[in-house]
C-alpha cells in the first residue's frame, strides 16, 4: 500500500503494543464461545468418563488456537509515530495500513476494564471527525499505563503542531505559538468522597438494584441446601407472615438492601470523578474497577441537560450531562456524565469554566410557565388512561376472587399520586430564550433543564392533538444535532401563539 | 440554481422588528404564517392504493387470527364474519377517506431561509428546517409513486430526516435543485 518516507528517513521506529495484547485478545476471541463452554461443563456436570475428557480438551484446544492468534496478532500489530501521521499496521493474513494525519485527530481517549488494570495498561483509542462507522479509529489494545500517558501527550502535541503548521500556511497568520499542552489540563472539578456517597445515597436507581435482590433471593432459595429450610418452624411463621407487619419489615430490608447496591453502583462507576479542561477539549475521568476516561471536544457538545432527581432536588442537588454531536465510528453520539452531583447553584460557575457556550442562569427568572388551562391536559390524560386500568383491575379480581376484597381498592390510591406528579408537571414545565440560549424544562420523574444555544438548533416544529386544539395548546419541539433520541426535546402543553413566536424567534440569528 | 426568486413576503412575518424580536419576541404579532404550496393531487391516488394494500394486508391477518382463535374457542362462523366485516369495513373507511384528507391538510413552502411543513390528520405537525442546517437532499420514488409520475423530496439535517412527499417529478427535481442551491451555505457543527 502507501509506502513511507517519513519512516525510512527517520529510521522506522515501529513499536508494538504491551504482551497483554494477547491476553485482551484471547479473551476477545473466546468470549463468544464462554457461555456455551459454561453450559456444556454444567449439563455434563463433570463426573469423569470419557465425555468430560473430550469436553475438555476441546476447551484446551480452543484456548490454544485462541492464544496462537492472539499471539501473531501481538505480533503483527505495530504502529508509529511519523512526522505527520500516525502509522498503524496490523493483520494476521489480510494486512491493514492506516495512516491517521495528527491533523485529523479529534480524540485521544484512555480506557482500563478491570483486566487491563491487572497488567497495568491502558486501551488507546484515537479518533478522527470522519463519518464513516468505524473506520476511522485506531485502537491500539494495550499500551503500558505510563507509556499510553507519554504516547497521548506526543499526539496531542503533535497535533496542536500540525494545526498550527496549517494556519501559518494561511495567509491571515498571526497565531499564536504552540502552547505547551499540560499534563492533564486544568483542573475544573473533582467529586469528593463526601459527594460521591451523598450521589449513591440519592441515585434513585434503587428500581433495578431491587431487581437484582429479587432475585438474588429466588437463587438463594434454590441453593440453600433442603436441611435448612426443614429446620425453620414453617407453622409459626405461616400465621405470622399473613400479618402486615413480616410483609412490611420484610419488603424494608430488601429496599435497604436495594439502596446499598445502589450506593455501591454509584461508588464504583463514578469513584475518583475529575472534570479538567485542556484548551478546548474537556476530560472526563472516573471509575474504580472499569476506569474510563472520556476526551470531550467542546465545540461538538449541542446541549447541557441538568437532572435534579426525586431525592436530589429537595437538597438542591443535580446531575450535569452533556449531549455531544456523534464522534466518528460513535453514531449515536455522546450523552455522558459532565459532572454528576452538583449543588445547582454551583452550574453555572461550572459550565463557565467548562463550556462557556452554554453557561446561563440554569433557574432564570425569565422562565416562563405554562397558561393555566395546561394543567388539565396533563391531568385528565392521565385520569382517565388510569381509571380505566384500574376498571380493568378490579374487573380481574372480581372474575378471580368473586367479589371485591378491601384492600382491591387500595388500587384507587394511585389516583391523588398519579394528580400530584401530573401537577408537577404543569408547575415545572417552562422555558427561556435569551439572545444565545434556548432552556427548555420539563419534569419526567426528575426535573430535566435543558440548554442549548439557538445556534445549535437543527429544526424546530410544533404538534397539536386534537385536545390540544381545542384548548388552543401545542407541544413544542426542538432538534439538535446530538444523534439517536437525545436531541429531541419536546415542551407539552404551551399556548399556541407562544409557540409559533418561539418558532419565528428561532429562526432569527438562530440560523446564522 | 433555477433562478427562483424568492419574494419578499415569503419570508417570514412578524409585526416587529428584528432587533425587537430578538430582545423581546414576544410581542403581540400575528405569529407565524402558514406555508401555501400544496402536493400534487395525484398523491390522493398513490395514497389511496397504498391504504387499500395497507387495508387488505391487515384485514387478511385478523381474518387468521380469527380463525385461530375459532378453532380454539369453537366459536362459530359469525364470529369470523364480524371480525371480518368491522376489521374490513374500518380500514376501507380509513383508506378511502384519509387520503383526500391527508391531501388537504398537508402544505408546504421553501422560503430563502427554511423549509417549512404543516401536515397530520390527527395530529397536526409543524416543522420549521433552516437552510443552514440542511446537509444534502434527495429524490425518491416508491413503484407506486413511478407509475403515477411522482416523487418525494427527503432532506436531511445533523439531527434527522424530513419528507416532503408526493410532486410531480419535475416539481420534484425543482424543488430539491432550490433546497440544494439555498443549503449550500451550511455550518459545522
Amino acid at each position: 500500500m502507501t509506502s513511507e518516507p517519513d519512516i525510512i528517513a527517520s529510521g522506522p521506529s515501529w513499536r508494538r503494543a504491551h504482551p497483554a495484547f494477547i491476553a485482551t485478545a484471547v479473551v476477545r476471541n473466546i468470549r463468544g464461545l464462554l457461555i456455551p463452554l459454561v453450559l456444556i461443563f454444567l449439563g455434563r456436570g463433570f463426573e469423569g468418563g470419557p465425555g468430560a475428557w473430550i469436553t475438555l480438551g476441546i476447551t484446551a484446544l480452543i484456548m490454544l488456537i485462541a492464544g496462537a492468534f492472539g499471539a501473531l496478532e501481538w505480533w503483527f500489530f505495530r504502529y508509529a509515530l511519523t512526522a505527520e501521521n500516525l502509522v498503524v499496521h496490523s493483520g494476521i493474513v489480510s494486512k491493514q495500513e492506516r495512516t491517521v494525519p495528527y491533523q485529523r485527530i479529534q480524540t485521544v481517549d484512555l480506557e482500563e476494564a478491570p483486566l487491563d488494570r491487572l497488567f497495568g495498561v491502558a486501551k488507546m483509542r484515537i479518533e478522527t471527525a470522519a463519518t464513516g462507522g468505524g473506520q476511522s479509529e485506531v485502537l491500539i489494545q494495550a499500551v503500558a499505563r505510563d507509556e499510553a500517558q507519554e504516547l497521548r501527550e506526543r499526539l496531542l502535541r503533535a497535533r496542536q503542531e500540525a494545526r498550527s503548521r496549517g494556519r501559518e500556511e494561511a495567509p491571515e497568520a498571526a497565531m499564536p505559538a504552540v502552547a505547551p499542552i499540560p499534563a492533564e489540563g486544568e483542573l475544573i472539578r473533582a467529586l469528593t468522597m463526601r459527594e460521591l456517597l451523598v450521589a449513591g445515597a440519592t441515585s434513585g436507581t434503587i428500581g433495578p438494584a431491587a431487581a437484582i435482590v429479587g432475585v438474588t433471593l429466588q437463587f438463594a432459595d434454590d441453593i440453600v441446601p433442603q436441611s435448612w429450610w426443614e429446620r425453620v418452624p414453617w407453622e409459626d411463621v405461616g400465621s405470622a407472615a399473613s400479618s402486615v407487619t413480616v410483609v412490611a419489615t420484610l419488603l424494608l430490608i430488601v429496599a435497604v438492601f436495594a439502596w446499598l447496591l445502589a450506593i455501591a453502583g454509584t461508588v464504583l462507576t463514578f469513584h475518583g470523578f475529575t472534570l479538567r479542561r485542556d484548551g478546548d477539549h474537556l476530560l472526563v475521568q472516573y471509575g474504580l474497577l472499569d476506569r474510563r476516561r472520556t476526551t470531550i471536544p467542546i465545540r461538538r457538545i449541542q446541549a447541557i441537560r441538568v437532572e435534579e432527581g426525586l431525592l436530589r432536588q429537595p437538597f438542591g442537588l443535580a446531575t450535569v450531562r452533556f449531549e455531544s454531536a456523534g464522534l466518528a465510528g460513535r453514531d449515536e453520539g455522546g450523552s455522558g456524565v459532565l459532572f454528576p452531583l452538583l449543588p445547582r447553584g454551583e452550574i453555572p460557575a461550572l459550565l463557565r469554566r467548562a463550556c462557556p457556550n452554554f453557561a446561563t442562569e440554569v433557574e432564570p427568572a425569565a422562565l416562563a410557565g405554562l397558561p393555566r388551562r395546561s394543567l388539565s391536559r396533563y391531568v385528565v390524560a392521565d385520569m382517565v388512561s388510569t381509571l380505566v386500568l384500574v376498571g380493568v383491575f378490579l374487573f380481574a379480581v372480581r372474575s378471580w376472587r368473586d367479589g371485591l376484597p378491601w384492600w382491591s381498592f387500595l388500587a384507587l390510591a394511585i389516583l391523588p399520586v398519579l394528580a400530584g406528579y401530573d401537577w408537577l408537571q404543569f408547575r415545572d414545565a417552562g422555558w427561556a430564550l435569551d439572545d444565545r440560549h434556548l432552556l427548555l424544562r420539563w419534569r419526567s420523574a426528575a426535573r430535566v433543564t435543558v440548554i442549548t444555544q439557538r445556534r445549535r438548533v437543527q429544526h424546530r416544529g410544533t404538534t397539536a392533538n386534537p385536545l390540544q386544539r381545542r384548548a388552543d395548546l401545542v407541544t413544542f419541539h426542538v432538534a439538535v444535532a446530538a444523534g439517536g433520541a437525545g436531541g429531541h426535546y419536546a415542551l407539552r402543553h404551551i399556548d399556541r401563539g407562544v409557540g409559533e413566536r418561539l418558532l419565528v424567534a428561532l429562526g432569527r440569528q438562530g440560523a446564522r | 440554481m433555477h433562478g427562483v426568486a424568492v419574494p419578499e413576503e415569503s419570508r417570514i412575518a412578524m409585526d416587529t422588528t428584528p432587533a425587537d424580536a430578538l430582545s423581546e419576541p414576544f410581542r403581540d404579532g400575528p405569529g407565524l404564517r402558514e406555508p401555501r404550496e400544496r402536493l400534487d393531487p395525484r398523491a390522493r391516488t398513490v395514497w389511496l392504493i397504498n391504504e387499500l394494500i395497507g387495508a387488505v394486508v391487515i384485514t387478511a391477518f385478523a381474518l387468521v387470527v380469527a380463525v385461530l382463535v375459532r378453532y380454539l374457542a369453537e366459536a362459530s362462523w359469525w364470529w369470523v364474519a364480524a371480525v371480518g366485516v368491522l376489521v374490513g369495513g374500518a380500514m376501507l373507511a380509513w383508506a378511502v377517506f384519509s387520503p383526500r384528507l391527508r391531501y388537504r391538510q398537508w402544505r408546504f413552502e421553501i422560503r430563502e431561509d427554511e423549509v417549512d411543513l404543516l401536515h397530520g390528520i390527527v395530529v397536526r405537525t409543524r416543522q420549521i428546517v433552516p437552510m443552514a442546517r440542511i446537509q444534502h437532499v434527495d429524490t425518491t420514488r416508491g413503484p407506486l409513486q413511478r407509475r403515477w409520475g411522482l416523487a418525494s423530496v427527503v432532506f436531511y439535517t445533523a439531527a434527522g430526516s424530513m419528507t416532503i412527499p408526493a410532486l410531480a417529478v419535475e416539481r420534484a427535481a425543482d424543488v430539491r435543485d432550490r433546497i440544494a442551491a439555498l443549503a449550500k451555505v451550511h455550518d459545522d457543527l
